[in-house]
């Protein structure tokens, strides 16, 4: 596969990984959503470097889903709240399109290809970056928070992880992820029983 | 054996014990500042690179550890640095009996500050970043307390940090590869833009801050404090050997210049927000955030006086904060549940709680005759030669911020509308408060006790100090 086929695939990966996470309303389809992020940044650093890295990030990815998911399983957490702006379906799909192209034209930028990054490390990169930020903006609940920063990471490290390739970089970043997932998976956990957002003497009200 | 596996293996350790002694408070809080202040002297005062021979046994602590192709160091450029972060953390536990804090505060304190002191030997230090983030995870669980759940103040934290450690990481390598200097203009605009948002950050620029006053809300106070003091410094340490490593960073004008704008605008948002605050929580941390606009502020002075200022004002919050932590935390024993802490009155049912507070807080602003004045006073003489806008923001802040306060205790010796509980203490909660509040004040007076070894934390950044 050419460099420009490899970026079509990366990018149509990131694209389906993205609309499930900003627009399904089952929190399965959000962590799915995740995991097919992950197997683009596997893409993404396995071409780029050794195929033994990309998969290292799939493992280290999937961990971190799956620390997500089984803090959610119990609760369950459902999509955004019906009464709200954000619990629309029109305006997620305008906020995502909004975001899509900016991630496009941002994946595009000169300075990015500074060290000859390639056009699917780029494309991907923006992609998962600006629809993980765009997840961590639309919603408050800790676990679609946790997905957004994951993917914000997974995104980050798509362009990272080819320019920064040591063994100990790789390492820190799993290790972050992980700790991501626990604590996003802990404050989930909590959400269960004491949603945020007003102080306890507002809501005795 | 190696120095920095000793020091993060015995923290970690610790923090593994801590676990098991997180529901019989009084044992943790011993075990923690005990042991932190233990760590703390090993690394101040232990015979680090000095071949021992114990029994005929020889006995070398190393000064690196190689791990994955990178290296942790504890030197002499370091250990001062890495010295106050533990023993600022003991003094924070060893107060926690008497705070009764969120049971995770010492466990999950000793795991952070092991990450926070990774963060000041790893080497190349860009990778500092990764360190700051593990450390506010581990600090989630200290922001969420299990009897008020802050689920936002930690949610933005590891949000604002995550954000962070990718700009400064990514800042790194540009720097690092390409050479960036100041005369490289069409690469600057992005460096700085990824730097400037790592270290607003680090540095709780607003908005950055935004994780505090929903914190302040739902957190316990005095685990809140240990949070922010603690983050706070390793993201100045941060910053300093930023500024250390890269001369044109320093000597540019227009960054001096931007972190001084950054600073005036923190005291001036801070005190403005506290002085029309009417939760007591929210107040304090605005009270804060204008003080660490102060510290910001002498780091934009580009001056080695500005640094050592900024370090010495970084050590005396510790006290402050820790004081006002401690009486917050005993007055909120009356309704656990409430969070705008209505003090009317409460002088008078619960004059030493109330007075640590208000001591704590005058400290925070650099009253005078409490810890936090010689710093500030050294600030305003400092910047009056560099930034006359800044010194006058200096003195706004410390006129207006003690101004709140007094405000503040003009209304707990007000009638109350309904009586105030009275919170039963035992003597040796007594004695605590009454030891803080005796600390703020003598420290007003001898700031020559704690400001010379802080600033000593700057001897191993020698571009700084000339």
């Amino acid at each position: 596969m050419t460099d420009p086929q490899l970026a079509m695939v990366g990018l149509a990966a990131a694209t389906v990984a993205s609309g499930l996470m900003v627009l399904a309303p089952d929190w399965r389809l959000v962590a799915i959503g995740l995991w097919l992020g992950y197997g683009a940044l596997a893409l993404v650093v396995g071409t780029s470097l050794v195929f033994s890295a990309g998969l290292v990030k799939l493992v280290g990815g999937s961990l971190a889903v799956g620390v997500l998911w089984l803090a959610s399983r119990p609760i369950r957490p459902s999509g955004p709240r019906p009464g709200g702006l954000v619990g629309r379906l029109g305006f997620r799909v305008i906020a995502f399109l909004l975001v899509w192209l900016s991630a496009w034209s941002l994946g595009r930028m000169e300075w990015l290809s500074l060290a000859g990054l390639s056009a699917v490390a780029r494309a991907v990169g923006a992609m998962l970056l600006t629809m993980g930020l765009c997840q961590v903006g639309l919603f408050q609940h800790p676990f679609r928070v946790g997905i957004g920063l994951l993917a914000t990471v997974a995104g980050f490290e798509a362009v990272y992880a080819p320019l920064e390739p040591s063994l100990a970089v790789a390492a820190m970043m799993v290790a972050v992820q992980l700790g991501l997932a626990l604590a996003a998976g802990y404050l989930a956990s909590r959400w269960a029983w004491e949603p945020p957002g007003q102080p306890v003497t507002e809501r005795r009200r | 054996m190696s120095a920095p596996a000793l020091v993060l293996g015995l923290s970690l350790l610790l923090a593994v014990l801590l676990i098991w002694l997180q529901d019989r408070q009084a044992a943790a809080s011993a075990v923690a500042g005990i042991g932190a202040g233990l760590i703390g002297a090993l690394v101040l005062l232990g015979p680090i690179d000095i071949a021992l021979s114990i029994g005929g046994f020889g006995l070398k602590l190393d000064t690196s550890l190689q791990v994955l192709g990178r290296s942790l160091v504890l030197d002499g450029t370091n250990r001062a640095a890495v010295g106050f972060i533990y023993l600022s953390a003991a003094f924070i536990f060893g107060g926690g009996w008497a705070a009764r804090p969120n049971r995770h505060l010492f466990s999950a304190g000793m795991a952070g500050i092991a990450s926070l002191s990774a963060s000041l030997m790893v080497r190349p230090f860009l990778f500092a970043a990764v360190f700051l983030e593990a450390a506010a995870l581990a600090f989630v669980l200290i922001l969420s307390d299990p009897k008020r759940p802050a689920l936002l103040g930690g949610q933005r934290l590891f949000t604002f940090f995550t954000l962070s450690m990718m700009a400064t990481l990514m800042a790194g390598w540009m720097l690092d590869v390409t050479g960036v200097t100041g005369s490289a203009p069409p690469l600057v605009g992005p460096i700085s833009g990824l730097l400037g948002l790592g270290f607003a950050v680090l540095l709780l620029v607003p908005p950055f801050h935004l994780w505090l006053p929903p914190a302040a809300d739902q957190s316990d106070s005095y685990s809140l404090g240990f949070v922010v003091v603690m983050l706070y410094a390793a993201g100045y340490f941060f910053v300093l050997r930023f500024f250390n490593a890269f001369e044109w960073l320093r000597a540019e004008a227009e960054v001096q210049q931007t972190i001084r704008s950054a600073g005036i605008a923190m005291i001036a948002a801070g005190t403005l927000w506290a002085a029309f605050e009417r939760r007591f929580g929210r107040m304090a941390v605005y009270l804060l955030l204008a003080d660490l606009g102060a510290s910001l502020l002498v780091l934009g002075s580009g001056q080695t006086e500005g640094y050592r200022l900024g370090l010495g004002l970084v050590g005396v919050r510790t006290i402050g904060v820790a004081l006002f932590g401690l009486g917050a935390s005993v007055l909120r024993r009356a309704d656990p549940e409430d969070n705008s802490l209505d003090l009317f009155g409460s002088a008078f049912t619960n004059p030493l709680p109330v007075g640590a507070c208000l001591v704590g807080l005058l400290g925070i602003v650099g009253a005078p005759l409490t810890a936090g004045f010689p710093g500030r006073w050294g600030s305003l003489q400092l910047m009056a030669s560099v930034d006359s806008a800044a010194s006058l923001a200096i003195l706004g802040g410390m006129g207006l911020g003690s101004l709140v306060v007094l405000r503040w205790l003009w209304w707990t010796l007000s009638a109350p509308e309904r009586a105030p509980v009275s919170i039963a203490l035992s003597r040796a909660e007594r004695s605590f408060l009454l030891v803080g509040i005796g600390l703020v004040v003598v420290l007003g007076f001898f700031p020559q006790l704690v400001y010379p070894w802080v600033v000593q934390s700057l001897t191993g950044l020698s571009n700084l100090t000339g």
